[in-house]
């Protein structure tokens, strides 16, 4: 069974963006769990931005698609905007394959989405 | 008293000692009452006869008693039980006893509405296996089961699904000159895979009919699609398109996995990235999607098939991958009708994967330029 850890860094400082570190792999097994913390984190943030950090993020099957597509849709919402940035070879295969960077902003590292954001 | 309630032993404990005292206190007190009264009234042996009295009646109480106490419930328990066993109707055991007895007939109506939770699951579960066979047939009948002839290009394509329903689907439709060849692949798998997977096969065999390129087919089905379905949901989605007029093959990318297609010439094998976004993602893919062609030369193979192959994991944990799919691609494409040469990646497939249980539906389709 996959195992998926994820961090939540809120600097009150920043009023910008709020990131997410996941480390392990998103499949259906761990995604129910992921989207409860997620949630309840959510409840609490101000910040515009949700930056998702999926460098430690092993393996993301379609069903790990659907999650990210879902999130980016309920931040749009509530006026917030999903980030992500660090996928590994692999992860960003499937991504690029199903067209994510085309709905949800993608980048390579954190200052590219620092960027990102501050042009916002 | 509460001790008292709970054992059987020591209510008969109990109840033979105030037995036994009152019975004693017969013997002793009122019997030689009586024969100091009756005695040269009548018979002696009779009189000693009287002694036998409270014996008797002794006995008959204590009879009484066990009884009481623990032969008639056993028995009310064990009749319920033989019918329980030999399936005839039973019912359930009442009692406010918190003894052996008691417990016993709490255990015997525990046991026996288990079973009857166990029994209608069970039940439950034959019903839906019996619909999901249903489903398991309709999606068959969905899926091309006789591979048409079509000129200038010969087709072949399977499907396997991890569940009785999948949420695969493939189907190859000649509206004109044009034939349309396409594999979907919805999130995930069972039920909601499947009910996506038939809403999909409807809409596009409905739209080949009303629009002449594989453009407007996925744009309008991806309208539609995104209205009917939750966000999380999504189709992934490549169409070929033969122009048996033109003779020319284009295909268009909806966020599918890679395109490989067979140079016979060089008996190489080009990967192809699909492009696109899935189907159901965003409202209007009409920015992002673009129908491309694919030159073909007599010999050269079009392989499309869903992620379900190249995620399967080996023993070691290993996924077949797309490297594996070329290589077995390369190996036989130049030697293989189309049919062979799904027959062929499949065993290359099988012998990889070993044992390992399927866990995503499974679509491999091979088109060859003749």
């Amino acid at each position: 069974m996959a195992l998926l850890t994820l961090k939540f860094i809120s600097n009150p400082d920043n009023k910008e963006y709020s990131i997410i570190e996941f480390d392990g792999e998103l499949d259906k097994s761990t995604i129910p769990n992921a989207e409860l913390q997620i949630e309840n984190f959510l409840v609490k943030s101000t910040q515009r931005f949700v930056v998702f950090n999926l460098s430690a993020l092993k393996y993301a099957n379609s069903e790990g698609v659907g999650f990210f597509v879902s999130t980016h849709t309920k931040l749009t919402h509530n006026n917030k905007q999903l980030v992500l940035f660090g996928l590994i070879a692999n992860v960003a295969d499937v991504f690029d394959a199903i067209g994510i960077g085309k709905l949800i902003p993608t980048f390579k590292n954190l200052d590219e989405v620092v960027s990102f954001v501050s042009k916002k | 008293m509460d001790f008292l309630r709970k054992s059987i032993a020591k209510k008969s404990f109990i109840a033979f000692l105030v037995l036994f005292i009152v019975f004693s206190g017969i013997e002793y007190f009122a019997i030689p009452l009586v024969i100091n009264k009756y005695y040269g009234l009548v018979d002696g042996r009779l009189l000693y006869l009287a002694h036998l009295i409270p014996i008797a009646l002794f006995f008959i109480a204590a009879f009484i008693s066990v009884f009481i106490l623990a032969f008639y419930p056993l028995g009310k328990i064990f009749y319920e039980m033989k019918a329980y066993i030999a399936g005839r109707n039973y019912r359930k055991i009442f009692t406010d006893r918190i003894d052996e007895m008691g417990v016993l007939a709490h255990f015997f109506n525990d046991i026996t509405r288990g079973f009857e939770k166990v029994k209608i699951a069970l039940a439950e579960g034959k019903r839906m296996s019996e619909e999901l066979s249903v489903g398991n047939d309709i999606q068959r009948r969905i899926l091309p089961t006789v591979m048409p002839i079509v000129p200038g290009i010969s087709i072949f394509g399977n499907t396997r699904p991890a569940s009785e329903v999948g949420g695969d689907s493939f189907d190859i439709i000649t509206a004109g000159n044009n034939t349309l060849i396409y594999v979907g692949d919805v999130t995930g798998h069972g039920i909601p895979a499947a009910l996506i997977m038939v809403m999909v096969n409807t809409i596009i065999f409905t739209y080949s009919e009303l629009y002449p390129n594989g453009y407007d087919i996925i744009v309008n089905t991806n309208r539609i699609l995104k209205q009917q379905i939750e966000p999380r949901r999504f189709m992934t989605c490549v169409l070929l398109r033969w122009n048996s007029q033109e003779n020319k093959m284009y295909y268009t990318g909806a966020g599918h996995e890679h395109i490989l297609i067979f140079r016979k010439k060089d008996s190489v094998c080009e990967v192809k990235q699909t492009g696109g976004i899935a189907l159901g993602m965003v409202p209007d893919i009409s920015h992002i999607v673009k129908e491309e062609q694919i030159p073909l030369e007599i010999g050269d193979c079009v392989v499309l098939y869903s992620d379900g192959i190249i995620e399967t994991k080996s023993i070691s944990g290993e996924m077949f991958g797309v490297e594996r799919l070329k290589i077995s691609v390369e190996l036989h494409a130049g030697s293989s009708t189309p049919e062979e040469l799904v027959a062929k990646i499949s065993k290359d497939f099988s012998v990889y994967v070993g044992d390992q249980i399927q866990e995503d539906d499974i679509t491999l389709i091979a088109v060859q330029r003749k």
